[in-house]
């Protein structure tokens, strides 16, 4: 285990209408870690992320990113982090290999860029296909390379928005190789709506119901704490309980 | 920012159904346009009653019944050709008194306008009931170079000071008592399809007796088509332009790369300017395209090759830099699509192409002042028809220009990098 890299704090998220998305959450990450963010839909997940990856303004709280503080220093926590949308985001008539220049372009970088796309797709296996049109990439090859342009930079957190949603198993399971792999370098936050991904891959988690944090800690602490089989279960009676 | 613009050339360029309907829809707007705006009247109903019948008249009106393009009827009646024109049953009546040796004697100089009136208090009268631009057109100039014509075989010549300021003469278009505002817009209408013509009437703002007279070096070539060609080239610059651009940054709002593009260190002007060169490039293609599909297909009469191409090179930029302003503050492709075409129509409408200005409410008048689409039309029309040269309309091109740079920073306002 590493050392703290986000601190969240009363983080509030209300929208126009006065729905309150995110009420007040605290939490923190460290590096190295993989953290997870479950709960069932419409639950604030999606938007907590949003919020930590700069997409999203928060209507209050502190976010502070490996020493930044989220209101001062927001262009510079965006050089340090990657962000995996929920959908892939790519463009269809460009090329695996222009799909990542065009936006590791964005980043300042000392080394060789083309080495550094090089790896990259070795890494995600994708080097075969780097003159390949986006259009004509599967939704694995899709999701890898989007994997591939939040990580090019070499980013200190990486934020998945649910990023195996949709994929087979076989592409799941290459999935989470690649988490792994990215973990040894970068502090992962995850969204997930797959609760056997969050028990393999999450080394601590939160899950959310009605925008507040109802657990927090290891995938085992919670379940035990549910008197719960599993994550599966623990999401379920967080369900049920909300909709009561 | 250069990466930004090549890939996203990219991006368009490789889209190949796109890539076909962008490169052909210009040449197609052009071949109808100039299919529907080329055709010349047909049938055109004309009444012609002879009040003096003698040679000379006989002469010009059987000179004007074998003219084509002219349904021609012969009335025996004035008074029923009166009625006929006054009933909307004929576009032109034409009443013909001539008779050699009352009002024209050998030759007469005409030393100014003040003589006029004595020359032609008889001659032909041409009421004329065509205020569609084209049939007004067609009638003038076949009913004008029939009376020319007949003048030149009678030996009859009038010279003034000048080629510069023939007058015409012995043409009489009278407005019969219509309202002032149809009055003006018939003075209009003479105006328009006569752009090289200043109407002038010698009784203050009584048109009862017109005359022509011209006062600028035109372009003696231009036809009915080169006068609309102008704003034709600068208008669809600006629809292919506007529509090309209006959904550049929604597109990217729906696919999910604006979301991505700005986790980034990229700023919001990373995207606005490096999409703005891209279609920069692009509207280089556009003008090319348009200006090139005149030319060949229809052999329009242009100005300066450079300087028309540099109008709709700018107007193209202009509008590209208005579709991105309406792409920044929309949030959907369908919110862009609507509030592009309401832009379009708008200045379609305001810029003096559909209507004329006198036409207009002064509020509008002043708005359609400030629009840079007016200018680019008006500076078209000068280089065309007018063979005015750079030096005449650099400042409408400036003013029209400036609207680039303020576009694009009010798309920065109003693009908005985060979801709320």
């Amino acid at each position: 285990m590493g050392d703290l890299i986000i601190k969240v704090d009363n983080l509030t998220k209300v929208f126009s209408a006065g729905n309150v998305a995110v009420n007040s959450i605290s939490f923190e990450v460290l590096r190295h870690q993989v953290f997870g963010i479950l709960g069932p839909n419409g639950s604030g997940k999606t938007t907590i992320l949003r919020m930590l990856a700069t997409v999203l303004e928060p209507s209050n709280g502190s976010i502070v990113i490996d020493g930044l503080d989220y209101t001062r220093d927001q262009q510079t926590i965006r050089s340090n982090i990657g962000y995996v949308p929920q959908r892939d985001a790519l463009y269809p008539n460009l090329t695996v290999w222009e799909n990542i220049d065009v936006f590791f372009t964005a980043y300042p970088y000392n080394g060789d860029r083309k080495n550094r796309i090089e790896k990259i797709l070795k890494k995600v296996d994708l080097w075969d296909s780097r003159n390949t049109f986006v259009r004509r990439l599967s939704g694995g090859m899709a999701k890898r390379l989007s994997i591939a342009i939040a990580v090019i930079h070499d980013p200190k957190v990486i934020f998945f928005d649910e990023v195996t949603m949709g994929l087979d198993p076989v592409a799941r399971s290459n999935i989470w190789g690649l988490v792994k792999k990215l973990k040894e370098h970068s502090a992962i936050v995850m969204t997930t709506h797959y609760m056997d991904e969050a028990e393999q891959l999450c080394d601590n988690l939160i899950i959310i119901s009605e925008g507040s944090i109802i657990a927090n800690g290891k995938p085992k602490e919670i379940t035990q704490g549910f008197k719960a089989k599993n994550l599966h279960e623990v999401i379920v009676k967080v369900a049920r309980e909300g909709d009561v | 920012m250069y990466k930004v613009a090549l890939y996203e050339l990219k991006k368009l360029l490789r889209d190949s159904r796109w890539m076909i309907i962008f490169a052909i829809q210009p040449v197609i707007l052009v071949v109808f346009l100039g299919l529907v705006a080329l055709h010349e009247p047909e049938n055109i109903l004309v009444g012609v009653y002879n009040r003096n019948d003698n040679e000379y008249s006989s002469q010009l009106v059987k000179s004007i019944k074998d003219k084509s393009g002219l349904d021609v009827s012969e009335f025996g009646s004035e008074q029923y050709l009166r009625d006929e024109i006054n009933g909307d049953k004929l576009k032109l009546a034409v009443i013909v008194d001539i008779e050699k040796g009352k009002y024209i004697d050998g030759q007469i100089e005409i030393i100014d306008n003040s003589t006029v009136p004595e020359v032609s208090a008889k001659g032909v009268e041409a009421i004329l009931d065509a205020f569609d631009d084209k049939s007004a057109d067609f009638i003038k100039e076949n009913i004008q170079t029939n009376i020319d014509s007949y003048i030149k075989n009678q030996e009859i010549a009038f010279y003034s000071d000048s080629e510069k300021s023939l007058e015409i003469l012995g043409t009489t278009i009278t407005s019969l008592g219509l309202p002032e505002a149809v009055t003006s817009q018939l003075q209009q209408a003479v105006s328009e399809v006569k752009p090289n013509f200043e109407l002038t009437s010698t009784d203050n703002l009584d048109i009862s007796r017109l005359n022509l007279v011209k006062t600028k070096n035109t372009n003696k070539d231009i036809r009915y088509f080169d006068f609309y060609a102008s704003a034709v080239i600068v208008l669809l610059t600006i629809l292919i332009a506007l529509k090309l651009a209006d959904t550049a940054i929604t597109e990217e709002r729906t696919v999910g790369t604006f979301e991505r593009f700005f986790v980034t260190p990229y700023r919001k002007y990373h995207m606005i300017l490096g999409k703005m060169i891209a279609y920069t490039v692009l509207d280089l293609f556009l003008a090319t395209t348009i200006l090139l599909s005149m030319i060949l297909l229809f052999d329009v009469s242009f100005g300066p090759y450079w300087l028309v191409f540099l109008i709709a090179f700018i107007s193209a930029t202009v509008a590209a830099s208005l579709g991105i302003l309406i792409s920044c503050s929309t949030y959907t492709i369908a919110e862009s699509i609507q509030a592009s075409n309401l832009v379009f129509f708008s200045f379609l409408i305001l810029t003096g192409f559909l209507f004329q200005p006198e036409s207009m409410h002064p509020v509008i008048k002043i708005i359609s002042g400030f629009l840079p689409f007016t200018y680019l039309i008006n500076a078209m029309r000068e280089i065309n028809l007018l063979n005015m040269g750079f030096g005449d309309v650099w400042q409408k091109l400036l003013f029209a220009s400036c609207f680039i740079p303020i576009f694009l920073f009010g798309a920065s306002l109003l693009l908005r990098r985060k979801a709320t």
